[in-house]
C-alpha cells in the first residue's frame, strides 16, 4: 500500500531504552488471573520429611480484603490464588502448632511458592515467626518476563510519569519510537491489558490507555513463552493492574515538577542546505493530583478514586539562518576571515571575499551558514488522568470489581517550517470501562472468572488557526525563505525578512541566494489531513480453572473471549486536497480522496448518485496493446467540504473470538508440564456501505467480510523442573506459537475503499491559471508570497500532464489467505543463589511462520492482501476450476486475471524475521533495604521483515506497507534489522538509608548501555517516494554509536502523624548529558535534489558504497536515464539524539 | 556475464506487410518474456539507439565509467593534435565520501582533495589546467563537476574503449570495426535486479551497461560486444557472455536461451556467445511508386525511401538507372534517408521504365544492399 499517510517516528532506539522496570520477580508464572496472583507450596513434616495433611494456611494483606483460607491437600500442597498483588501474611495451623511468615511477595500473573516444614513438636502454643523470605522463583511456569511494582517505580528514575516509561526494563525490550518492542518484534504487535481488559489502540497496536503511575499497584510484562490463555500477540503482553481500595483509608497527593530551566538544551542537529532549524526544549512538565482508596462498607465494599492532571510544554527554537559568501578555505585547510563586501583576491586567500558560491565547511561539508533569529513556538499537552473504581465482595469466595478510566487530553502543535498557523489541534478522549466478578467453588477449587470490557478512543483534529480551517496544506518544495519571508500572513520576523531577502542594496551576499529551502520543505495553508475518528472495542470474557488429583495434581483453565471492534474515520482534506508545490520546477501535485463509481459508461457509473460529477483519469495498466485506450476515465465523486459529506466517514469493524484450553500439570511437586491449546478467530469486515455490494471497482461481488481468518491454532507446551525441591531452582523449556491481532488500520485503507487521486500539472503557471478578468484567457501569475504558481490554482484546473489513482483496482484478498504467526522456543535455568537473589539465564528463538502483507503482482496496478511468497494450491485448482465452468467471457477473463495476479505472489521473497537471543539475568529482590536487578542480553533480529512498523521509512501501516507492494523493492532488504542490537545491559537498583526518627533517604540508579542502530542507504521509488528503495544490502554501512545513560533517585521520606509520610525526591536523568546520536539520515538519493530535479533510483543488489558513484536516476515516470543520481547532503547526519539531561522534582504525601 | 541483451529488430506482423520495430531479448531470455521475445536476431533495427546489456554481477564501474570535471585535467593524445579533456577515472576504491570531498567549492579543494590516491580531478597536465580563468597546478585538483554542490557527480560517462560495439562484414570475415559510440548517453548502471519492475518493463533489468550508438548501425553485418580487458568483476574477473550449451540433454533445442542450459560461467574475454545480424539496406518506394505501378507521372520525381541515411556520394547516376535511358538527377535529401530521381526532361509516356539501384548505393559504412534493387513502372499516356 503506498504511503499515502504516513506516522513520523519521532525518536529511536535509545529513547525508548531510557524506561526502566522494576523486577520483584523475573520469574515466569502460569497466571492465575491477569490481575491477581497466587501462592502455593507443600507442607511437610520438619522431622519426617511427610507431607502434611489438613493444615489450614491463611493468607491476610493490605491489598487483600478480608482473608483467605485453605486446607493443605493429601500431599501436602496447597494453592491460594486470585490474591490481588501485595505482601502478605501466610499462617499455618497445624495442630497445635502455629507457624506465621510475612513478607511474602505475591505478583500479578505469579505464584509464589512458599514450602514450610513444619515441626509438630514445636506444640508451644505460641506462634513461630519465620523471618527468612519465599523463593522469588515460580517453578510451575515457564513465561518469561518482569513485574513492575510500586517501590520501582517510586524509586528508580522512571523517564516518564505513565507504564509505558517503565516497560523497557524487562531483559530483551527497547524502544522504538512508537512504543516499547519485546523479543525482536515491533512495539505495534503486544498486547495491553488494563485490570484484565484488552485496552491495545485498535487502529495501530499502540498503547490505548496510558496510565499515569500513581495510579497502578503492578504492571506484568511477559516477553516469551506465555500461557495459552494469552494471546492476540506476536510481541510481549503488557498487564497492568491499578490499585484498589481496602478497609484502610489510604491514598496520597503528589506532584512532580520538570522544569526547563533544570533541563540542558538539545543539542542541535542542523540540517544541511536548509534555513530553518528546529530545536526541541521542555518548558516544563508539571502534573499533579491525587488517589485515595478506602471502605465503603468495611470487608464488603471498597472504592479507589484518582485524579491527575498532567501539563506538558514544549518549545520549540526556530533558528533561521543564511548561507554566506564571504570566506575561502586557506592552504592550510582553514577557513578565512570573512570579508562580505569583497570579490575573493587570489593572491590572498586568507583575506576571504565573495565569490558567488556558498561557502562550505571543508571538515563537515556543510553550508556556512550565520543565524539570522530566533524565535520560540509552544507546543503544549494537557491530559487529565482519571481513575474509580467499586470493588465488592459477598463473600471472600465471590467479589467483584466495577472500574472507570478517562483520559481527555488536548493537544496543541504549531507548524515549525512554515507560519504557525499550518499546524494541528487536537482533542481526544480515551475512555475505558470495565466490570468483573470472580467467584470460586467446591473448597476453592474451581474459579470461575467473568469479565466484560469497553475501550473507547476519539481523536478530533483541526486547524490551528480556524480561519484556515478550510484552505488546503500546501508544501513548497525548494524555493527561498527570503521570499516567503516577505509574505506578512506567514509571520516571519522583520530579521528574516531583511536578512534573508536576495537582492537589494542590504543583500551582504549578493551573489548567492541567501536563506533556499533545498532540503526542508515549507509548509502553508490549512490542517491537511482531518481527523475524526472514533474506535471502541467491546470484549468480554470467561476463564474457569479447575484444581485437581490424578497422577500428581492439575490446574486446568479453559475459557473464551469475543471482542467487537469498531472503527469510524474521516476521509478528507481541508479544502478538498493537498498540494506540493516545486517552486523550482513549476510542477504542482495535487492529491485528493475520491470515491469511484465506476468506469465510464458503465452501469455503475451512468447509475450514479448525481454528487459523482467528476471524471477522475488513470494510465491504463493495459495500455493499448489490446487495442484499448491508454487511459481509463472513471466517474467520480472529489471527496471535499465537510466531515460527514458522503464518502468522507469510513465505518469498519473486526470481530475476535478465542478459546483455550490449558493443563498446567505438576507431576511430582518439582517437575510440571504446562500442555496448552489456543484457537483463535478474527473477522475483518468490509466498511459499511461496501459490504454485501458490488465493488464498483473490481465488479466482484463482496460479502460481509473482507478477510476471514481461522484455524489459528496455537499450541502451548512447557516442561520445568526444580532440583532443589523448595522453589529455589528450574530448568525448564517452552515452546509457543502466537497470532497476529491484525489492528484496524487495514480496515480503513484496504476494506473502506480507499482511493487517492493524484494529478501533476507541469508548466504549472499557465497550466493552472486562471482567468482573473473574464476575458476567457488564463491569466498566469506569481504567487509573490512563495514566488512560483499558486499552488491551490491548480485544485480545480484541467490539463495535468500525468495523472493517476492509486488504489483504483480496489483490493484483491488472495484465497486461502492464512493469518500471520511466529513460533518461539525458550530454555534457560534460574537458581536462587542466597536468600532473596537469584541468576537465571535463558536462550530465546522467535521466527516467523507466515506473514500477510499487500503485495503488487502487475507494477503497483492492482494490490493483493496475501502472504507473500505462497498462495495455496489447492485454491489455485479451485480458481481452474472456475474458470473451466464460466460460459461468461467477461467473467471468464476476469478470473484469468485474478488466476495471474495471485500466481504472482510465490514469486515474492518469503518475509523473514528471526530472533536469536541469551540472556543473563541477576535479581535481588528488595529485602534488606536493597533491591538489584541487571540484564545482559546478547541478540540477533535478522531478516527482511522488521515488523508492523517500516522503520526506514516511517510508515505506520499494519500488514498493508510497502515493504512487499513492488518486487522491485524487496532486493537487499534481507540483513540486521533496526531491532537488532546485538548488545543490551540493563541495571536499576536502589537503597534505602535508614535514619530512624530523622526519617530515610534512598538511592536509585538506572543504567542502560546498548549497541546503536544498522545504518542503511536509501532512495527513493518513482511511484512511492522517498525512502523507499535499499541502495545497499540492509545495515551494511555500520551502526549509530554505542550508546549508555544513567539515571539517578534521590528520595528523602519523613514519617508524620500516624501512618502519614512526606517524601520529596529529585530524579536525574541522563546525569552527564550525553547526547548521542539515536538516528542518522539514512536516505543517501533523496526524492528531491538540491536543483529542485525529482530523482529515484533502484537498489543495487549485493552492492558496496562504493557502487553508489555510478547509480544513475531513475525519472517520474520510472524511465532510467544516464544521470548520476544527487546526494542528499545530510546523508549519515545526525538527525536524532538522545534526551538531553534533566532534573524532575517530586513531592508526595502518603496517609 | 552477460546475461541477457535487449535492443530492436525489425519484424513483419503476421497478415500484415508493414514492418515495425519491437525491442526483444536478442541474447538471453526471461522467465516472464512472452514467446518470441527471445531470439538469435537476423534482422536488428539499424535505428537501434540503445542495447542494454544485462548483467548477473555487479562489474567494477570504475573501469567503465569516468565523471566530469570543473574543467580539462588531462589530454588526449590519441588525436593529433592533443586536446584537452574534461573527464578523469575515478581510483578503484574511492566511496562517494571521496567524490564529496572533491566536489566541496574551489576554495575548500587543496585541502579537502590534495591528489592522494583515491581523489577525482586532479590536474594531469605539465604546465597546470585551466579552470575558468584559474591556473590549477598539476597535482592539484581541478573539482567534480557539481554545480548544485550535493556531493555528488552531475555527468559521467563512458570510458573510451571500454565497451565496443564490433561488428564483421560477411560472415567469418576477418574484416571488422567498431561502431563510435556515444560516450555521453552510454553508461553503466549498477542498479536493478532480475524481478521486472513496475512499469518499467525489461528495460530495468539491472545491473546493466547501456550502449548507444553515435548514428545508425552499418547494415548487413554481424555484431556483437565486446569489453575491454580492464571491465571486471569485483573478483577481478573479465567480462564475458554466457554460454548457453545444447547440454544438457533436456534442453529445449528449439529455444537457443532455454535457462536449463546456461551454463554457470563463461570463459573470460569471450564474448563470442552473442551475435546478430543487422537488417540490410533496403528501399522502399515512397507512393503512387510502387512495383508495377501504372500512369506514372512522367515528370514528377521518383522518390525511393531507405530504412538508413546512405553514403550520399554514392546515390549517383552510375548506381541509380533507368531504363530505357532518360534524362535525370539523382539527389538525396539533407536526412540522406532517400533518393529522388527527378527527370530533367520528361519521361517518355506510356512506357514501362526499369529504376535499378545497384550495390554502388552504400550506407554510411559503405555497406551495400545485398542485391541490386529493381523496380517497375509504366509511365502515364
Amino acid at each position: 500500500m503506498t504511503t499515502a499517510r504516513k506516522l513520523l517516528i519521532a525518536a529511536l532506539a535509545g529513547a525508548g531504552a531510557l524506561t526502566t522496570a522494576h523486577l520483584i520477580d523475573p520469574s515466569t508464572a502460569s497466571a492465575q488471573s491477569t490481575t491477581t496472583g497466587a501462592i502455593q507450596g507443600v507442607l511437610t513434616d520438619a522431622s519426617t520429611g511427610e507431607p502434611l495433611v489438613g493444615v489450614t494456611v491463611t493468607v491476610t494483606s493490605p491489598a487483600l480484603q478480608g482473608a483467605q483460607s485453605t486446607i493443605s491437600e493429601g500431599d501436602g500442597s496447597y494453592k491460594l490464588t486470585n490474591l490481588p498483588p501485595g505482601e502478605y501474611l501466610i499462617t499455618f495451623y497445624y495442630l497445635t502448632v502455629t507457624v506465621e511468615r510475612g513478607g511474602v511477595a505475591v505478583g500479578v500473573s505469579k505464584s509464589t511458592p512458599v514450602y514450610q516444614k513444619i515441626n509438630s513438636d514445636d506444640a508451644t502454643g505460641e506462634t513461630i515467626k519465620i523471618e527468612d523470605s519465599a523463593p522469588t522463583i515460580d517453578p510451575t511456569s515457564t513465561t518469561q518476563g518482569i513485574t513492575i511494582d510500586k517501590g520501582y517505580i517510586k524509586n528508580i528514575p522512571v523517564p516518564g510519569r505513565t507504564f509505558e516509561a517503565t516497560l523497557g526494563a524487562a531483559a530483551g525490550s527497547q524502544g522504538d519510537g512508537l512504543g516499547v518492542s519485546f523479543s525482536g518484534s515491533s512495539s505495534l504487535e503486544n498486547q495491553y491489558v488494563v485490570d484484565g481488559v484488552n485496552t491495545t489502540g485498535l487502529t495501530f497496536g499502540t498503547v490505548g490507555s496510558p496510565i499515569i503511575n500513581d495510579f497502578i499497584e503492578e504492571i506484568e510484562v511477559i516477553t516469551g513463552g506465555y500461557n495459552a490463555e494469552f494471546g492476540r500477540a506476536t510481541g510481549g503482553i503488557v498487564n497492568v493492574v491499578t490499585k484498589s481500595g481496602s478497609n484502610e483509608f489510604k491514598g496520597s497527593v503528589f506532584g512532580t515538577y520538570q522544569p526547563g530551566q533544570l533541563t540542558y538544551n538539545v543539542e542541535r542537529a542542523p540540517v544541511n542546505a536548509a534555513s530553518i532549524d528546529a530545536q526541541r526544549d521542555n518548558a516544563y512538565n508539571l502534573d499533579g493530583g491525587f488517589e485515595i482508596g478506602g471502605p465503603i462498607i468495611k470487608d464488603k465494599v471498597w472504592f479507589y478514586v484518582g485524579f491527575a492532571p498532567r501539563f506538558q510544554r514544549l518549545n520549540i527554537t526556530r533558528t533561521i539562518k543564511r548561507q554566506t559568501d564571504c570566506s575561502v578555505v586557506q592552504p592550510n585547510g582553514q577557513l578565512s576571515r570573512c570579508e562580505a563586501g569583497n570579490p575573493v583576491d587570489p593572491m590572498d586567500p586568507e583575506a576571504g571575499g565573495r565569490d558567488g558560491v556558498p561557502d562550505v565547511d571543508p571538515t563537515t561539508g556543510f553550508f556556512i551558514t550565520e543565524d539570522v533569529d530566533r524565535s520560540t513556538r509552544t507546543a503544549k499537552t494537557d491530559v487529565y488522568n482519571t481513575l474509580a473504581k467499586i470493588n465488592f465482595a459477598v463473600s471472600p469466595e465471590h467479589q467483584g470489581q466495577i472500574a472507570f478510566q478517562g483520559l481527555p487530553a488536548r493537544i496543541e502543535s504549531p507548524a515549525i517550517f512554515g507560519p504557525e498557523s499550518s499546524g494541528q489541534k487536537a482533542s481526544q478522549l480515551t475512555t475505558d470501562v470495565s466490570a468483573k466478578w470472580t467467584s470460586k467453588f467446591n473448597d476453592n477449587k474451581t474459579e470461575v472468572e467473568a469479565i466484560i470490557g469497553w475501550h473507547r478512543d476519539y481523536v478530533r483534529t483541526e486547524g490551528f488557526d480556524p480561519m484556515l480551517a478550510n484552505d488546503p496544506l500546501e508544501v513548497l518544495v525548494g524555493g527561498n525563505l527570503g521570499v516567503f519571508a516577505q509574505a506578512d500572513r506567514f509571520g516571519e520576523s522583520a530579521r528574516t525578512r531583511e536578512f534573508c531577502a536576495d537582492g537589494g542594496a542590504d543583500d551582504k551576499y549578493p551573489q548567492i541566494d541567501n536563506c533556499p529551502m533545498d532540503a526542508v520543505s515549507y509548509v502553508i495553508g490549512g490542517p491537511g489531513s482531518i481527523t475524526d475518528d472514533e474506535e471502541e472495542r467491546i470484549a468480554g470474557r470467561l476463564n474457569v480453572t479447575q484444581r485437581l488429583r490424578a497422577a500428581g495434581s492439575h490446574e486446568i483453565k479453559a475459557g473464551m473471549d469475543v471482542e467487537r471492534n469498531t472503527a469510524q474515520k474521516a476521509r478528507l482534506y481541508s479544502g478538498g486536497g493537498f498540494v506540493q508545490n516545486f517552486l523550482q520546477n513549476d510542477t504542482v501535485i495535487v492529491n485528493r480522496w475520491v470515491q469511484l463509481a465506476g468506469l465510464q459508461g458503465s452501469p455503475n457509473a451512468d447509475g450514479a448518485d448525481p454528487r459523482f460529477d467528476s471524471v477522475c483519469n488513470t494510465p491504463n495498466p493495459e495500455g493499448t496493446s489490446l487495442g484499448g485506450s491508454s487511459t481509463l476515465q472513471y466517474t467520480c465523486d472529489f471527496l471535499e467540504g465537510t466531515y460527514g459529506s458522503p464518502g468522507t466517514q469510513i465505518n469498519g469493524e473486526t470481530l475476535n473470538w478465542s478459546a483455550y484450553l490449558r493443563d498446567s500439570w505438576q507431576i511430582r511437586p518439582n517437575f510440571t508440564l504446562n500442555l496448552g491449546l489456543r484457537y483463535e478467530e478474527q473477522r475483518l469486515r468490509y466498511a459499511e456501505g461496501l459490504a454485501n455490494e458490488v465493488d464498483p471497482l473490481t465488479g466482484v461481488q463482496l460479502g460481509k467480510n473482507a478477510m476471514d481468518l481461522r484455524g489459528m491454532f496455537a499450541p502451548r507446551l512447557g516442561i520445568l523442573y526444580d532440583w532443589t525441591k523448595e522453589g529455589r531452582s528450574k530448568i525448564y523449556a517452552n515452546y509457543g506459537r502466537y497470532y497476529e491481532s491484525i489492528p484496524m488500520q487495514i480496515n480503513d485503507r484496504s476494506f473502506g475503499g480507499e482511493v487517492n487521486y493524484q494529478q501533476q500539472f507541469n508548466n504549472a503557471a499557465a497550466t493552472c491559471a486562471r482567468d482573473l478578468d473574464g476575458d476567457g484567457v488564463p491569466d498566469p501569475q506569481t504567487n509573490p508570497d512563495t514566488g512560483g504558481v499558486p499552488g491551490v490554482d491548480c485544485l480545480g484546473a484541467s490539463g495535468a500532464a500525468q495523472e493517476q489513482l492509486i488504489g483504483a483496482s480496489g483490493t484483491l484478498v488472495a484465497p486461502g489467505i492464512k493469518a500471520q504467526y511466529l513460533d518461539e522456543v525458550i530454555g534457560g535455568a534460574e537458581y536462587e543463589i542466597v536468600d532473596d537473589f537469584k541468576i537465571g539465564f535463558s536462550l530465546q528463538r522467535r521466527w516467523m511462520g507466515r506473514v500477510i502483507e499487500d503485495v503488487s503482482t502487475d507494477g503497483a496496478t492492482t494490490y493483493i492482501i496475501a502472504n507473500p511468497g505462497e498462495w495455496d494450491a489447492s485454491e489455485e485448482a479451485n480458481l481452474l476450476d472456475r474458470i473451466e465452468r464460466t460460459d461468461d467471457p467477461i467473467e471468464q477473463q476476469r478470473l484469468q486475471n485474478q488466476l495471474f495476479l495471485y500466481r504472482g505472489i510465490r514469486q515474492f521473497d518469503k518475509p523473514t524475521r528471526t530472533y536469536t537471543a541469551l540472556q543473563f539475568t541477576a535479581t535481588r529482590r528488595f529485602s534488606k533495604k536493597l533491591y538489584v536487578q541487571g540484564s545482559y542480553t546478547y541478540q540477533q533480529t535478522r531478516g527482511n521483515y522488521p515488523g508492523l512498523i517500516s522503520y526506514d521509512n516511517g510508515q505506520v501501516d499494519p500488514n498493508i506497507s510497502s515493504q512487499y507492494d513492488l518486487i522491485e523493492l524487496l532486493a537487499n532488504r534481507t540483513g540486521p534489522l533496526f531491532q537488532d542490537k546485538p548488545h543490551y545491559i540493563k541495571l536499576d537498583g536502589y537503597y534505602t538509608f535508614d535514619f530512624e526518627k530523622a526519617g530515610d533517604l534512598t538511592v536509585g540508579v538506572r543504567l542502560r548501555a546498548l549497541s546503536g542502530t544498522p545504518q542503511n542507504a536509501l532512495a527513493g521509488h518513482y511511484l512511492y517516494g522517498p525512502g523507499e528503495s535499499f541502495l545497499l544490502p540492509r545495515g551494511q554501512l555500520g551502526r549509530t554509536p554505542f550508546d549508555h545513560t544513567l539515571g539517578v533517585h534521590l528520595g528523602y521520606k519523613k514519617k508524620l502523624a500516624g501512618s502519614t509520610t512526606l517524601e520529596v525526591y529529585t530524579d536525574l536523568f541522563n546525569i552527564y548529558n550525553r547526547q548521542a546520536t539515536a538516528g542518522v539520515d539514512d536516505v543517501y538519493a533523496p526524492r528531491n535534489k538540491l536543483n529542485g530535479t525529482v530523482q529515484n533510483a533502484n537498489p543495487v543488489s549485493g552492492g558496496t558504497y562504493e557502487d553508489l558513484i555510478w547509480v544513475k536516476t531513475i525519472n517520474n515516470q520510472g524511465g532510467e536515464t544516464q544521470a548520476p543520481i544527487g546526494r542528499n547532503p545530510n546523508f549519515r547526519n545526525t538527525n536524532a539524539r538522545q534526551a538531553p539531561g534533566y532534573v524532575q522534582l517530586g513531592v508526595r504525601l502518603t496517609f | 556475464m552477460v546475461l541477457q541483451v535487449r535492443f530492436g529488430e525489425k519484424f513483419i506482423e503476421q497478415g500484415s506487410t508493414t514492418e515495425r520495430s519491437r525491442r526483444v531479448f536478442g541474447f538471453g531470455s526471461h522467465p516472464l518474456a512472452a514467446v518470441g521475445e527471445a531470439k538469435r536476431v537476423t534482422s536488428a533495427d539499424a535505428l537501434e539507439d540503445n542495447f542494454r546489456v544485462i548483467m548477473d554481477e555487479l562489474l567494477v564501474g570504475n573501469n567503465l565509467e569516468e565523471i566530469r570535471c570543473r574543467g580539462p585535467v588531462r589530454l588526449d593524445e590519441t588525436v593529433t593534435p592533443p586536446v584537452t579533456v574534461n573527464y578523469s577515472r575515478v581510483p578503484v576504491g574511492a566511496t562517494p565520501d571521496d567524490i564529496s570531498r572533491c566536489s566541496l567549492p574551489n576554495d575548500a579543494l587543496p585541502s579537502s582533495c590534495p591528489g592522494d590516491e583515491l581523489a577525482t580531478c586532479i590536474c594531469e597536465i605539465e604546465g597546470g589546467c585551466m579552470r575558468g580563468t584559474t591556473l590549477v597546478e598539476e597535482g592539484d585538483p581541478v573539482g567534480i563537476l557539481d554545480n548544485d554542490l550535493d556531493g555528488a557527480a552531475d555527468q559521467s560517462r563512458l570510458i573510451d574503449g571500454a565497451v565496443a560495439l564490433r561488428c564483421a562484414t560477411g560472415s567469418g570475415s576477418s574484416t571488422s570495426f567498431d561502431v563510435p559510440l556515444n560516450r555521453d548517453l552510454s553508461y553503466w548502471n549498477p542498479s536493478g535486479t532480475q524481478d521486472r519492475p513496475a512499469q518499467g518493463g525489461f528495460d530495468a533489468l539491472g545491473p546493466a551497461v547501456v550502449i548507444v550508438p553515435n548514428s545508425v548501425l552499418p547494415t548487413n553485418v554481424d555484431c556483437g560486444i565486446e569489453f575491454s580487458n580492464e571491465v571486471v568483476d569485483k573478483e577481478g574477473r573479465r567480462a564475458c557472455v554466457a554460454n548457453y550449451s545444447r547440454d544438457p540433454a533436456d534442453a529445449d533445442p528449439d529455444d537457443p536461451f532455454d535457462p536449463k542450459a546456461l551454463q554457470p560461467d563463461c570463459e573470460e574475454g569471450d564474448f563470442s556467445p552473442f551475435r546478430f545480424t543487422v537488417e540490410p539496406l533496403k528501399f522502399r518506394p515512397s507512393s503512387p511508386l510502387v512495383e508495377g505501378a501504372m500512369d506514372v507521372s512522367t515528370t514528377a520525381p521518383l522518390i525511393l525511401e531507405t530504412n538508413v541515411p546512405i553514403d550520399v556520394a554514392t546515390a549517383t547516376t552510375a548506381n541509380v538507372t533507368l531504363s530505357p535511358a532518360a534524362t535525370y538527377a539523382v539527389e538525396t535529401p539533407q536526412s540522406a534517408d532517400a533518393i529522388v530521381i527527378t527527370p530533367t526532361v520528361g519521361l517518355t509516356a506510356n512506357t514501362m521504365y526499369t529504376l535499378t539501384v545497384t550495390a554502388g548505393v552504400t550506407d554510411t559504412f559503405g555497406q551495400s544492399a545485398p542485391a541490386s534493387f529493381v523496380l517497375r513502372f509504366t509511365t502515364a499516356p
